[in-house]
């Protein structure tokens, strides 16, 4: 029917069959609901009214207090009788008049049977709580109420107590509850959105450059790996090669770089000479009661008895051995004098380099050795491997002097010996 | 082998495996493209072919279906229209090169009225069931189009305000609808590619090695072999 605008209309509605269901109350299905619930009012024994409607005007604001003044209104109009109430704005409600029926227990037994088919309803659409719960519709809770009207209305008159059991039906309860979810699935439908399905189309760009990118890198990481990555030095790797100045550097790698010139002789012999005579007159200076380190300084004395017999040497390594040794033997008897410095340290490519002050990785025999070097020197390892050294004369042309097998190939020409003097002695007393 | 050669021959065997292996992995990955480009035009087909199921309409429309007119009128709002408004849209719509039709209903403000704005707009044209455009004005001053048969149009006149005019305004605009096809396959996957080919993807390879991969391999190298760094 139409909406009733105010109290007397509605009255009027309900007194023609007791039921009024508005079409914005009926869930899609108003009139076959009001069918349903006015047979259900024809067949109780006493006068009942059901008004589902929009909220007439007029009313309290308060939901609560508009649901007690619209059933005192309708009271007023109808007459005694059991008032099934629910507005837009309002939840549904029983109210009795001259039945006999204590409200509150009234309400609790209509309760009871709103619990059981709530019960129902999840059973059949999903747990209360969740998404999947239906809310059951107006015209179903009033349809239960109808249904089980004359048990509530025994339950109110009866004296005040703790049990207010269900009178609901359970097969009732089921029916409903079927019906509640039938009108949720109608009422609530709505055409289902298209789906945008994005095709992520395949992009031979984004190949190239998966492709790309992991084959530089694996090109880099394999072509490093098989040319060596560069290493560094561990305090183990020191030690080794700190131990090692024995080694006899008999088996070099080839060398490509254009060879070095072999020293010349007399050259080198001169340069010897002086310096060894440089350090003949450091040591006839000396005062020794105001050295410092003898020990120190007096390797400068072992170094010149080692110098000696090899400035006439007709081996070219035999005088670069010499100025070694006679620059050595002039550091440490200053060093010695002073108390403190450092003990020379010749570079191992060619002792007549600057002083090593770096390391380079050089492959000797089998082996790797930590050689000290200058920093040219250092610096060649690095880009071609190639550093500038000594060569020296060979039946076959010219070749590295640790290639030989003597005490400067040993030593590196002290490079990677303690006391290279001692050793020249110890070389020269040996046998071999 | 010398260190010349060694290194030499590393960085060729590097550089070969490394070629060999990136045609390989941008293969793969134009495969495994592929395939996913293959199941998302197979799913776009799923989606296209997919059709609505439209439950039986409630008492609202139903009311409107009852009704044989281009403009129906929910029978509870019959009073806040004018006669006069209604037969100028229903003339208007008489003469539309496109069939249309118009219907005033109550828009759904709860959940209890049994219908939805977007339900109760194709439960009435699938009711009415002729090729067309069909609009809900709702009484709020909102509306509602659709389609039956055809690509939908979107009402772009002014709705709200007086519904008499509103509803002379959409049969005006309604009038000059076409009638476009609705598709009958799904759109063709597009052939952009982000990287422009496979000539662009090895440009910003080219570009992404030579500013990233490049600069943290020379750190790397760094980090190993930091003592010879030391000599420069």
């Amino acid at each position: 029917m139409d909406a009733p605008s105010d109290i007397d209309a509605l009255a009027d509605a309900l007194r023609e069959d007791g039921v009024v269901v508005d079409r914005v109350m009926g869930s899609g299905e108003a009139e076959d609901a009001h069918d349903r619930i006015a047979a259900l009012v024809r067949a109780t024994p006493f006068p009942v009214y059901v008004a589902l409607v929009e909220e007439p005007d007029g009313l309290p604001e308060d939901s609560s207090a508009a649901g007690d003044a619209l059933a005192g209104l309708l009271n007023r109009r109808l007459g005694d009788g059991l008032y099934v109430l629910e507005t837009t704005s309002g939840a549904q409600r029983v109210w009795s008049y001259g039945l006999g029926a204590d409200p509150s227990r009234l309400s609790l037994a209509a309760y009871a049977n709103n619990d059981v088919l709530e019960e129902s309803i999840a059973g059949l659409a999903g747990p209360m709580g969740t998404e999947d719960y239906v809310y059951p519709p107006p015209t179903v809770v009033a349809e239960a109420t109808v249904l089980t009207v004359e048990e509530i209305v025994g339950i109110g008159r009866q004296e005040a107590g703790e049990d207010y059991p269900a009178t609901l039906d359970e097969g009732d309860a089921d029916r409903l509850a079927e019906r509640a979810v039938r009108l949720d699935a109608l009422g609530g439908w709505r055409p289902g959105v298209d789906d945008f399905v994005e095709v992520r189309t395949a992009s031979p760009g984004l190949s190239a450059l998966v492709g790309g990118l992991s084959g530089l890198v694996i090109a880099l990481l394999l072509g490093q790996t098989l040319s060596g990555w560069p290493r560094r030095r561990t305090a183990e790797a020191e030690r080794r090669a700190a131990s090692r100045p024995r080694r006899t550097p008999r088996r070099e790698h080839r060398v490509e770089a254009p060879p070095s010139p072999v020293p010349d002789l007399d050259a080198e012999r001169t340069i010897a000479r002086a310096q060894a005579e440089a350090l003949s007159a450091a040591l006839r200076s000396t005062d020794w009661e105001k050295v410092r380190d003898r020990d120190v300084a007096s390797r400068a004395l072992t170094a010149r008895d080692a110098v000696e017999p090899l400035l006439a040497s007709q081996d070219v390594a035999d005088v670069l051995g010499a100025q070694v040794l006679a620059r050595a033997g002039s550091r440490d008897l200053a060093r010695g004098t002073r108390g403190r410095g450092s003990a020379l340290r010749t570079c191992f490519f060619d002792p007549r380099h600057p002083e090593a002050t770096t390391d380079a990785r050089w492959r000797l025999g089998d082996g790797e050795v930590e050689v000290p070097c200058c920093v040219a020197c250092a610096t060649a390892v690095v880009h071609d491997g190639t550093p500038a050294h000594v060569r020296l004369a060979g039946r076959r042309g010219t070749r590295a002097y640790w290639e030989r097998d003597d005490v400067w190939a040993r030593t590196g020409f002290g490079a990677v010996s303690d006391d290279l003097a001692r050793e020249v002695l110890a070389d020269r007393e040996d046998p071999r | 082998m010398t260190p010349r050669r060694r290194r030499v021959v590393g960085w060729g065997v590097g550089a070969v495996v490394g070629l060999v292996a990136g045609v390989l992995l941008g293969t793969v990955t134009q495969g495994w493209q592929e395939s996913r480009e293959a199941r998302d035009v197979e799913r776009r087909a799923e989606v296209f072919g997919r059709a609505d199921e439209v439950p039986p309409p409630g008492d609202a429309v139903r009311a409107l279906l009852a009704e044989d007119s281009q403009v129906a009128v929910d029978p509870l709002l019959a009073d806040r229209l004018p006669a006069d408004d209604v037969r100028r849209a229903e003339a208007i719509l008489e003469d539309a090169a496109v069939p249309a039709r118009i219907a005033y209903l109550t828009y759904p403000e709860t959940s209890h009225v049994g219908y939805t704005t977007g339900g109760a707009a194709v439960q009435w044209s699938t009711g009415v069931g002729e090729t067309g455009h069909y609009v809900v004005l709702w009484d709020n001053g909102s509306s509602e189009s659709v389609a039956v048969g055809l690509e939908p149009s979107y009402v772009e006149s002014r709705t709200d305000g007086q519904p008499g005019p509103a509803l002379v305004r959409i049969a005006a605009e309604m009038a000059a609808w076409e009638a476009e096809p609705l598709p009958t396959e799904p759109d063709a996957p597009g052939d952009f590619d982000y990287w422009g080919g496979v000539l662009g993807g090895l440009g910003a390879a080219a570009l992404f090695g030579t500013f990233v991969v490049l600069p943290l391999f020379a750190l790397l190298r760094w980090y190993v072999g930091s003592r010879r760094r030391k000599v420069t």
